[in-house]
């Protein structure tokens, strides 16, 4: 009993917290299997955040260049000109500071806020901190608005972590992303609450959706004012890194991909609106899907136990994306409902898959050869 | 037939065995290891401090009660071990040179001819009976039941193992007897399973063939090879057992003594010369370390994947001895994510000590164990369903053709770093008591 008193202190709850991205040593193993391979969950979550970096740099120029848009005299553009830091539509440096100055207090708030939840939910239930804390603050500061408030921000991540991920118990119990449900509650209990989304604003996607010949020329420019093709690529890296890793799954990403392209074939085929017939690449690109696409969809917790659940985990998302895109023009912004409609379906996904394994050789084992 | 299973993994390990020159070595104790008879209700026949002779009763079974343990050694019986809940832990017996118990030979020429029952008799009465070990639940083979389907081992693909067809051609003669007696117990098939391209001579018999498994790990498990070649079904019917142990039956009826010997393997990261030494089943793991060995290792008795390192003792179904390093540097998170992303994957990686890499959280389905997944039946499904104890579910997706063995990989590369072989041990625990 004594050990375990210990273990669970605030001191060693500290302790832990401090070594959780670090070095760590880590006891023997017991049972029968002796030696086990290095990776754990720590170790993938801070690979969950090192390929998601990128992206947050993105996202903070990216948040940037739209508040100079929105408001070129703004108090945080004045300050930092006043501290020497220029602040103007050509310079991305002085962009980027900008931005850094909305994503770090939204970074510093949702991790705190995050970071109490699973302190006081390890101490209540005598466990160590759920290493999930910090990827959900990191994925959950990518999904919402960059100018959202500091006290709706602590809001949402509370959202998230309870009733997202301490609720279920942690980080490879939960149903649906933390980061995602975080941002979708604040999303819906406070629209309007941001003007710019950290991904890529909605407006900017309608406006894409509407005006594809207006995109694609801004595009071809040295350098697109909007982000998309960084914000393609930032999550591209990302993906590659994540499935080379072996921490996402490769048949889901590609099934996603594929699910697209089919999705946007057929909405091309079915209607003549320049919305439907988007490319597929278009789609790809756009909105905050490659964020959603690369960091959140893949979610280890979240992904399905079979392997044909995850190419039609992956194919289910990409529909759903289009369909939301193409059917619903007040929503344009489809990837995050994408993600937790996508989500839901995995049990069924799980179910089908078993009941397929049964009616084929209940109770006994095929070897693949 | 050939099978060429194309999942699985062969864990990386450093200090393998190079030469293959047997040494005969003696222990000064050995000692009897409970868990291998963890399906029998002990009554004891010995009492510490008596003599016992080398193929002597040491306790039998008490709902079988000709199921007997009997000694691999003559000796002093030294002390009985008890662990939780008057669970046998270790019978462990001092040795001397008192000569064995020895039982008729009979003439090679006549193994063909034996009864069923004589066969029986004599493996029950020799002890030799528990070499049979039987799916599902991976016990010992019942006395009261005919085998289906005999499956004997002659593959191992178990990192660090020995190559069995060494110890094999040694004993060409006495395991081809052994086959034949074997042959006698059941009327179904008799499978003689090898890596593929190896010759061996087997009895020419109707119901004997070689099949002939490759690719990686658990190519070699029995498991794999039972789930290959018959249907399980919840009578513990389908047997199986080693290729050592089919040399000793072979001995047993042609010399009439019981060769209570194993070629093992001593190798390993901890293993400074790695060597193949011929000991008694049950010498003590410590009296075999050398001087040289690294002092801080762990010694295992069986593979890292699935060996035991308590009692100290060789156990019965066991062939090699593998040493790894307990000490271990602190790793750094940074380092590890470089090589996954190097290495490409995020479990497959080479194992060197006996660091535990973290803690158990929730079970996350990576692809990893699919790569590692010999079967057709999602991996991940099985796991969780043996993690929360769903029965019906993990009897419908095969769990009763399955022996801890079978799952070792799972837990190797499983990033919560959970045990699936005690999970499944519980879930075919749960299934046997509703049984009864």
């Amino acid at each position: 009993m004594k050990t375990s008193e210990r273990n669970t202190g605030w001191r060693h709850l500290y302790t832990e917290l401090v070594t959780q991205f670090a070095r760590r040593k880590h006891g023997s193993v017991a049972g029968t299997t002796h030696a086990r391979a290095p990776t754990n969950t720590d170790v993938l979550i801070l690979l969950f955040i090192l390929a998601s970096s990128p992206a947050m740099l993105v996202t903070a120029w990216n948040a940037g260049a739209q508040m100079l848009t929105l408001d070129p005299a703004s108090g945080r553009a004045r300050l930092l000109n006043s501290m020497g830091v220029s602040i103007s539509s050509g310079d991305w440096q002085g962009i980027l500071v900008l931005g850094l100055t909305y994503i770090v207090p939204l970074l510093l708030v949702a991790g705190l806020v995050s970071l109490f939840w699973a302190a006081l939910f390890a101490k209540m239930r005598n466990k160590s901190i759920d290493a999930g804390w910090s990827m959900s603050a990191w994925i959950y500061v990518l999904l919402v608005p960059a100018d959202l408030s500091l006290l709706l921000a602590g809001l949402g991540m509370s959202f998230a972590a309870v009733l997202g991920l301490h609720i279920f118990g942690g980080t490879g119990r939960y149903i649906a992303s933390p980061a995602a449900l975080g941002a979708l509650f604040v999303h819906f209990s406070y629209p309007g609450s941001g003007q710019v989304s950290s991904g890529l604003s909605w407006d900017t996607v309608a406006l894409a959706l509407g005006e594809q010949d207006a995109i694609v020329s801004q595009i071809t420019r040295s350098m697109p004012p909007d982000g998309v093709i960084p914000m393609a690529l930032a999550c591209f890296v990302g993906a590659a890194i994540l499935a080379r890793a072996g921490a996402t799954s490769w048949r889901l990403l590609t099934g996603a991909v594929f699910g697209l392209a089919l999705a946007a074939m057929l909405a091309g085929t079915l209607s003549e609106s320049p919305t439907a017939n988007l490319g597929w690449h278009w789609h790809l690109a756009l909105g905050s899907l490659p964020i959603c696409l690369a960091f959140v969809i893949t979610d280890p917790t979240t992904s399905s136990l079979s392997k044909e659940g995850r190419w039609a985990h992956g194919l289910l998302f990409a529909f759903f994306v289009v369909a939301i895109r193409v059917l619903d023009p007040t929503h344009p912004e489809g990837s995050l409902f994408a993600v937790l409609l996508a989500t839901l379906t995995v049990p069924l996904l799980d179910y089908f898959a078993v009941r397929r394994h049964v009616a084929r050789a209940e109770g006994q084992l095929e070897l693949r050869t | 037939m050939r099978i060429r299973i194309k999942n699985g993994f062969d864990v990386p390990l450093a200090g393998r065995l190079q030469d293959t020159e047997v040494t005969v070595k003696e222990t000064r104790r050995v000692g009897l290891v409970g868990a291998d008879y963890r399906t029998l209700r002990p009554s004891l026949a010995v009492k510490p401090g008596d003599r016992i002779r080398s193929g002597e009763t040491v306790f039998h079974d008490r709902r079988f009660p000709q199921l007997c343990v009997t000694s691999p050694c003559s000796g002093t019986v030294r002390n009985i071990n008890w662990g939780p809940r008057r669970q046998l832990e270790s019978i462990v017996i001092d040795v001397n040179d008192d000569p064995p118990i020895e039982f008729s030979g009979i003439p090679e020429s006549r193994l063909h001819h034996l009864a069923g029952e004589a066969v029986r008799d004599r493996l029950l009465e020799s002890g030799q009976w528990l070499s049979f070990r039987a799916r599902p639940f991976e016990g010992i083979a019942r006395p009261d039941l005919e085998p289906r389907a005999v499956f004997i081992t002659a593959i191992d693909t178990n990192p660090m193992a020995p190559d069995p067809l060494t110890t094999i051609s040694a004993n060409a003669g006495d395991f081809h007897n052994g086959v034949t007696v074997v042959a006698r117990l059941t009327s179904g098939p008799v499978y003689v399973c090898t890596a593929a391209g190896r010759e061996l001579s087997l009895p020419e018999l109707a119901n004997v063939s070689q099949v002939e498994f490759s690719g990686p790990h658990p190519a070699g498990l029995p498991g794999t090879h039972i789930n290959a070649l018959e249907r399980v079904s919840d009578v513990p019917d389908l047997w199986h057992i080693g290729y050592q142990d089919v040399i000793a039956i072979g001995r047993l009826f042609t010399h009439g003594i019981v060769a209570p010997f194993r070629d093992v393997a001593v190798a390993g990261p901890g293993a400074r010369a790695p060597r193949m030494l011929r000991v008694r089943v049950g010498a003590e793991l410590a009296e075999l370390a050398r001087q040289e060995d690294s002092p801080e290792c762990r010694l295992i008795s069986g593979s890292i994947l699935s060996g035991r390192q308590t009692p100290g003792y060789l156990g019965r179904y066991h062939n090699q001895i593998t040493l790894l390093p307990e000490l271990h540097k602190t790793t750094s998170s940074i380092g590890k994510i470089a090589k996954m992303i190097w290495r490409g994957n995020a479990g497959l990686d080479r194992a060197s000590s006996c660091a535990a890499h973290g803690g158990p959280g929730g079970m996350l389905a990576l692809e990893d164990f699919d790569r590692v997944w010999p079967y057709r039946v999602p991996p991940a499904a099985l796991l969780r369903s043996l993690l929360i104890g769903d029965i019906d579910a993990a009897i419908e997706l095969g769990c009763l053709g399955l022996a801890e063995e079978d799952l070792a990989l799972c837990s190797y590369v499983c990033a919560a770093k959970y045990d699936y072989g005690s999970a499944l041990r519980q879930t075919l625990h749960e299934i046997e008591r509703l049984d009864s």
